[in-house]
């Protein structure tokens, strides 16, 4: 079975993030607050409650190595939140937002944090050891409108965004001080802070959740148009794919390996993308048990063929008379799925992950046991 | 109760709890209204235990109806004929009143059957004044002769400032209403009612009764009418009343009928309306109920919520959750 | 159910699936504003094309979605005066209970009999197959409703006029 435990934690989860060495479990339910859970021995307990936004926190991010927190909240702020002694101890971060903001990730050597924002802008924030707090450097004027999700490169320099304008972005994000110092000597070929270095142009809807493969090779982001986009060679001449999906569209991402995409959104199961030899992407099936459709027919998809070698042989049983009641759509999760995070050593490949939802439960998945999916490991 | 009852049963309850206490003095001074704006006023003084003064006043009528002294043409008589030497009616009635009656209850018969169906009369005034001058006309089309003093297009009132009309002749009356509503939705009820009775007569085996049309526009019969008569929001109804309708018994029923045709479509138009709003109102709450079906189980969660939370589901735990719901 | 009812809701159910996919979506142009953006409309980019389901042209269903909420407006049959009266009387009791149904918008979307205003927090506390399942009964029980009040009325009506007539018999 895939989904190896399921936490009932609130009634709603916007989103979840998970401490360095996973044992706690940090979530917003749907409100101002963020609720850190701890797991004894068989139970979870509360242990904190971060309280200091005044709105709904739209994004949650726990820095593996220095052990921090930092929430983005549609109040316009962001705070980081440092453990000291047995307390979390918030610090504002002066965003310069007078919008929402919508999204947050630490880079890679969580040295930066970048928060994408409804003011259609993205703010790059860096640590300022003189004066003790952390620097916003906003990139203006590059989106058309709200930049619902942002992705660190490896490289800790390229950030990857999505936007309602359904465009995906990849900007330049050097900072002077703060990259240059610990550089490899190749920094010089980066651009300066904010350049936009490319404009993916392929959803003709609202593009959500963008990630890079774990070499950042490859970037993947999502449609709400039910497409999801895989984008090789980002640079000059890039390579992109796009896979239609028969279903709800989604909203997140999560690359567990160079080959191997987990997409999850409002069709509640989350579904596995893999890339051929050939590096051909293509939907390969749902994870956990998905209760069968009513009708396929009624799906066009540009990937029928593909999709007949999964559904040729469910039984399309056209009920004339569907007018009764829907469909209920997933399994483990019995509302939209809108987060997805890796569970396991930074590095190694990832086996597990975890998803949260509306229907405020966190699952964890394992993908230990599927023998079909591990060729794409 | 689907016909109204020519009685008033106030009045009747009044009268006959006095007659039956008839020694004990009180003080009676009630005040009350019935339908078609008709106002009822009783009296009855510590003094004088056995008279009683009945007052009522009538719809105020429209100008094209024949008024005398307050009073419907034939009314004076009916009056007489009905009651004898019971009632005195006083000249001039009590102040805002069409008709003042004194009745004096201890010349009342001593036969219990004849005590109760005098009192009934009583109860009935209303018939008995308003129905006069169409029972005159009735009467005359039962010796089949018209009232030479007559005009060819008679004005009953029937409601505050309306009228109906009849047109006698010797071997038929016909009447017509022209039927008004205040509401838009008595209206379009009261309209497809009308156009029941067309149907009614036609379909139902009832080629007995008065024939019966409806139009939008007003009939033939009433191009001698006031304008102000014409306009009618829920069209005009037309019934033939020919002399095998008033047979004998059948008259005092008739004129009843049709001097209350309006009061009793009205009455139907807003029963089917309670009825209306009781059925849309279970409707709304089923709906209601269909809506908080797509709550989760609130009862269920809140009892469970705190064991929930940090409880471990299973997988099969969850599973058994979603075949619960499905 | 006449088939050409059953064919309009599925059709209206099939879309009403593929269009609630709703997200909390705070408001691009005032600050610390979280309002349904298909009734503010003032992010062209954050609205979809609407689409406009007709059983006729008597009857139609105008499913308009945004980002963060959905808006569905009904026109019912009202074939005759009686009809028309009926769903205007029945339209009056639902928004006099506007409360207890939350996803009834107060005032219809001009040339509907009926509005409904679906945001996402309607889908976090509701279950979306649920809500649909509402919309459809709703649908269904407002075209019995109006056919049964009618011929009711039409027996009442009936009733009456025989009764008035055997008077004079």
């Amino acid at each position: 079975m895939a989904a190896i435990s399921v936490h009932q934690f609130a009634p709603c989860i916007t989103c979840h993030a998970w401490s360095p060495d996973k044992s706690m479990v940090a979530f917003c339910p749907n409100n101002n607050e963020v609720h850190i859970y701890k797991l004894f021995e068989d139970k979870w307990e509360k242990v904190h409650t971060l309280q200091k936004h005044d709105q709904i926190i739209s994004g949650i991010d726990w820095s593996t190595r220095t052990n921090r927190i930092v929430t983005a909240s549609q109040d316009r702020n962001s705070y980081v939140w440092n453990l000291e002694g047995s307390e979390w101890v918030p610090t504002l971060v002066i965003l310069r937002l007078n919008r929402a903001a919508l999204c947050v990730q630490w880079s890679p050597k969580e040295n930066k944090f970048a928060v994408g924002s409804g003011a259609k802008t993205v703010c790059v924030c860096y640590y300022e050891q003189e004066n003790n707090w952390w620097v916003s450097k906003l990139i203006r004027k590059r989106h058309d409108s709200s930049v619902t999700s942002v992705s660190w490169h490896p490289n800790n320099i390229l950030l990857a965004t999505t936007s309602t304008d359904g465009k995906c972005r990849v900007f330049s994000t050097l900072i002077k001080g703060v990259d240059s110092k610990e550089s490899n000597g190749s920094t010089s070929s980066y651009s300066k802070f904010g350049e936009l270095i490319i404009q993916l142009d392929l959803s003709l809807s609202w593009a959500f959740g963008v990630k890079w493969s774990p070499s950042g090779n490859t970037l993947a982001y999502v449609g709400h148009n039910s497409m999801i986009y895989f984008v090789d060679d980002v640079g000059p001449s890039p390579l992109a794919q796009n896979v239609a999906c028969r279903d709800l569209p989604l909203r997140d991402v999560l690359f567990v390996s160079e080959r191997m995409v987990i997409g999850v959104g409002f069709d509640c199961t989350p579904m596995v993308f893999a890339a051929d030899d050939r590096g051909i992407w293509s939907f390969v099936r749902y994870l956990g048990e998905k209760k069968e459709t009513s009708s396929g027919s009624k799906y066009g998809s540009q990937f029928s063929e593909a999709f007949g070698k999964f559904y040729g042989q469910s039984k399309h049983g056209m009920n004339n008379d569907s007018v009764e009641s829907s469909k209920i759509r997933g399994g483990v999760h019995e509302n939209c799925i809108n987060c997805i995070m890796p569970l396991g050593e930074c590095g190694t490949l990832i086996r597990r992950f975890s998803t949260s939802g509306l229907d405020g439960r966190v699952v964890i998945w394992d993908l230990e046991g599927q023998q079909d999916l591990l060729d794409y490991m | 109760m689907i016909l109204l009852q020519s009685n008033s049963r106030f009045l009747l309850q009044t009268l006959m709890n006095r007659v039956q206490n008839l020694e004990k003095g009180v003080e009676l001074d009630y005040n009350w209204f019935e339908f078609d704006d008709v106002r009822y006023h009783i009296q009855v003084t510590m003094k004088n235990p056995h008279i009683l003064l009945l007052s009522v006043s009538l719809p105020i009528p429209p100008p094209e109806t024949i008024f005398l002294g307050g009073l419907p043409f034939g009314a004076i008589e009916a009056i007489k004929a009905a009651y004898g030497t019971l009632v005195q009616i006083l000249d001039p009635p009590r102040d805002g009143f069409n008709l003042t009656l004194k009745i004096n209850l201890s010349k009342l018969p001593t036969n219990q059957d004849q005590r109760y169906a005098l009192l009934l009369k009583v109860a009935s005034v209303r018939e008995v004044v308003l129905g006069a001058p169409l029972r005159v006309i009735l009467k005359n089309l039962a010796k089949r002769t018209v009232a030479p003093d007559l005009s060819p297009l008679v004005a009953l009132v029937h409601r505050p400032n309306e009228s109906f009309f009849l047109v006698p002749q010797a071997d038929k009356v016909t009447v017509v209403y022209p039927m008004r509503f205040n509401d838009s939705i008595d209206i379009v009820l009261a309209t497809s009612f009308l156009q029941e009775f067309v149907e009614a007569r036609r379909t139902g085996g009832l080629y007995n009764a008065p024939s019966c049309t409806w139009s939008l526009s007003p009939p033939e019969e009433l191009k001698e009418a006031p304008a102000h008569a014409l306009s009618a929001n829920a069209g005009f109804v037309t019934f033939v009343i020919l002399p095998r309708h008033i047979e004998g018994q059948k008259l005092d029923r008739t004129a009843w009928n049709l001097s209350t045709f309006h009061a009793y479509v009205s009455y139907h138009v807003k029963c089917s309306e309670g009825f209306m709003h009781t059925r849309m109102r279970r409707r709304v709450e089923s709906l209601i109920q269909a809506l908080d079906r797509a709550k989760p189980d609130f009862e269920d969660s809140k009892i469970t919520s705190q064991a929930r939370s940090f409880k471990r589901m299973s997988l099969k735990d969850s599973k058994s959750r979603n075949n619960s719901i499905s | 159910m006449a088939s050409t009812l059953r064919l309009y809701l599925t059709c209206i159910r099939n879309t009403l699936e593929a269009a609630m996919c709703l997200q909390n979506f705070p408001c691009q142009e005032v600050e610390r504003h979280n309002k349904p953006e298909v009734e503010l409309k003032t992010s062209p980019e954050l609205l979809l094309n609407p689409v406009l389901i007709c059983r006729n042209e008597a009857e139609k269903c105008l499913i308009e979605t945004s980002i963060n909420s959905l808006r569905i407006s009904l026109k019912v049959k009202q074939a005759d005066e009686l009809e028309n009266i009926l769903t205007k009387k029945f339209l009056r009791f639902l928004s006099m209970r506007a409360e207890a149904f939350q996803v009834l918008r107060r005032k219809p979307v001009q040339g509907y009999d009926i509005s409904f205003l679906i945001t996402n927090y309607h889908c976090e506390e509701m279950q979306k197959h649920k809500l649909i399942d509402f919309i459809v009964q709703f649908m269904e029980d407002i075209d019995k409703e109006i056919s049964e009040l009618k011929m009711s009325a039409n027996t009442r009506g009936r009733l009456v006029a025989t009764e008035f007539l055997k008077q004079f018999i």
